[in-house]
């Protein structure tokens, strides 16, 4: 909580401006999971976009979806909530790093709550999230793999692939550009 | 995602509306964990309050701030974001985010805190839906800067509910704060 961290920098500001002064100047090079999480932040904002699947669902092939992201916690997660325009409906997942990794945990309306590694293309362009492990039931099935690619700082894609219950899947490409 | 949800829907409908038709019409009563989380739920909406520190902290002393608190995930997930008041909404420099949500009948807190680490609590039974009281489970990521341990939601009225939070410092020293909040929207 800030007003905690604030207490704490208080207390915490002499002994680490020492610290500061007393370490070198080389900068420490990110690691592949600082990399993947900057670029994932450097998505932030609102995003307006059209969704197709793959099978062809009619039901939400060519329907309008809009994805927010933001950064919190003072940069240690990236919220990313989606939902159908004009509506209230919609999920949510979080994103930050854990023992160097980057993590996303997805809290999905069907009642799971699936996580995933995320790993970083050597381009740069392409974040993959492998599935990981899932809390809750999965009797309405679950997400299980999530790729984000970035064409350019006001357009990125999303592939959402789910697993239906009997082990369907059904994938959705989200084609997002940004609108603030 | 509701949209794949969507989408199964249309395929377990007829199963699921088959299913209905065979089953009692007496709907399952909810648990107290349920129980607990639609409580929970009636608060959505923006709060605006202040904080008092035991041991008072100087500087941050009743400082203002705003909660908003939303329903999200077809009501699978409750999201709290907490913010100084005024503070921009981006979010990367002030303010963390809280999301509330059921697990094998608990009802989990999970705090993205901005020490960098996760904190998780699980509600114990609240009788009267009043005082919902979060015991610490575990914490991951580093916690050289101390975690929240626990936290207690008090619900006064549908206007005014107030929020105890407890961290520990380095040490194990325990900081409280309590936060008195009336509802803005």
């Amino acid at each position: 909580m800030k007003f905690f961290r604030i207490a704490l920098s208080i207390g915490l500001i002499s002994l680490s401006s020492l610290a500061f002064a007393q370490s070198t100047a080389t900068p420490i090079a990110p690691t592949e999971a600082q990399k993947s999480y900057d670029i994932l932040k450097s998505l932030a904002g609102t995003w307006l976009g059209t969704v197709k699947t793959d099978p062809v669902e009619p039901v939400m092939d060519g329907s309008t979806i809009q994805t927010t992201i933001h950064v919190t916690a003072s940069g240690n997660a990236v919220v990313h909530e989606m939902k159908a325009t004009g509506t209230t409906i919609g999920d949510i997942s979080i994103f930050d790093k854990d023992e160097d990794r980057l993590m996303m945990t997805h809290f999905c309306d069907a009642a799971n709550k699936p996580r995933f590694v995320g790993k970083l293309s050597p381009d740069g362009k392409t974040l993959e999230f492998d599935f990981l492990d899932v809390a809750g039931g999965t009797k309405f099935g679950y997400l299980q793999h999530v790729v984000f690619t970035i064409i350019d700082a006001e357009h990125h894609t999303e592939d959402w692939i789910y697993i239906q219950p009997g082990g369907k899947f059904i994938k959705g490409h989200m084609d997002l550009r940004l609108l603030k | 995602m509701k949209s794949f949800r969507t989408v199964l829907y249309v395929g377990l409908l007829s199963l699921s509306s088959l299913a209905l038709a065979q089953s009692a019409p007496t709907p399952a009563a909810p648990t107290e964990t349920q129980k607990t989380f639609k409580a929970m739920k009636t608060l959505a909406g923006v709060w605006l309050g202040s904080a008092k520190f035991d041991p008072a902290q100087p500087g941050v002393e009743g400082t203002s701030t705003q909660v908003s608190m939303r329903v999200t995930s077809s009501g699978n997930a409750f999201v709290h974001d907490m913010k100084a008041e005024g503070a921009p909404d981006d979010g990367s420099k002030m303010g963390d985010i809280t999301l509330f949500y059921l697990e094998d009948d608990r009802l989990i807190l999970i705090h993205y805190c901005d020490f960098g680490n996760r904190p998780r609590m699980v509600a114990k039974p609240s009788p009267d839906g009043k005082k919902i009281t979060f015991d610490f489970l575990d914490v991951s990521g580093g916690t050289q800067y101390g975690y929240i341990h626990d936290a207690v939601f008090t619900i006064i009225d549908a206007n005014h509910h107030t929020e105890d939070w407890t961290y520990f410092q380095p040490g194990d020293k325990v900081i409280h704060a309590h936060f008195d909040f009336q509802r803005t929207k």
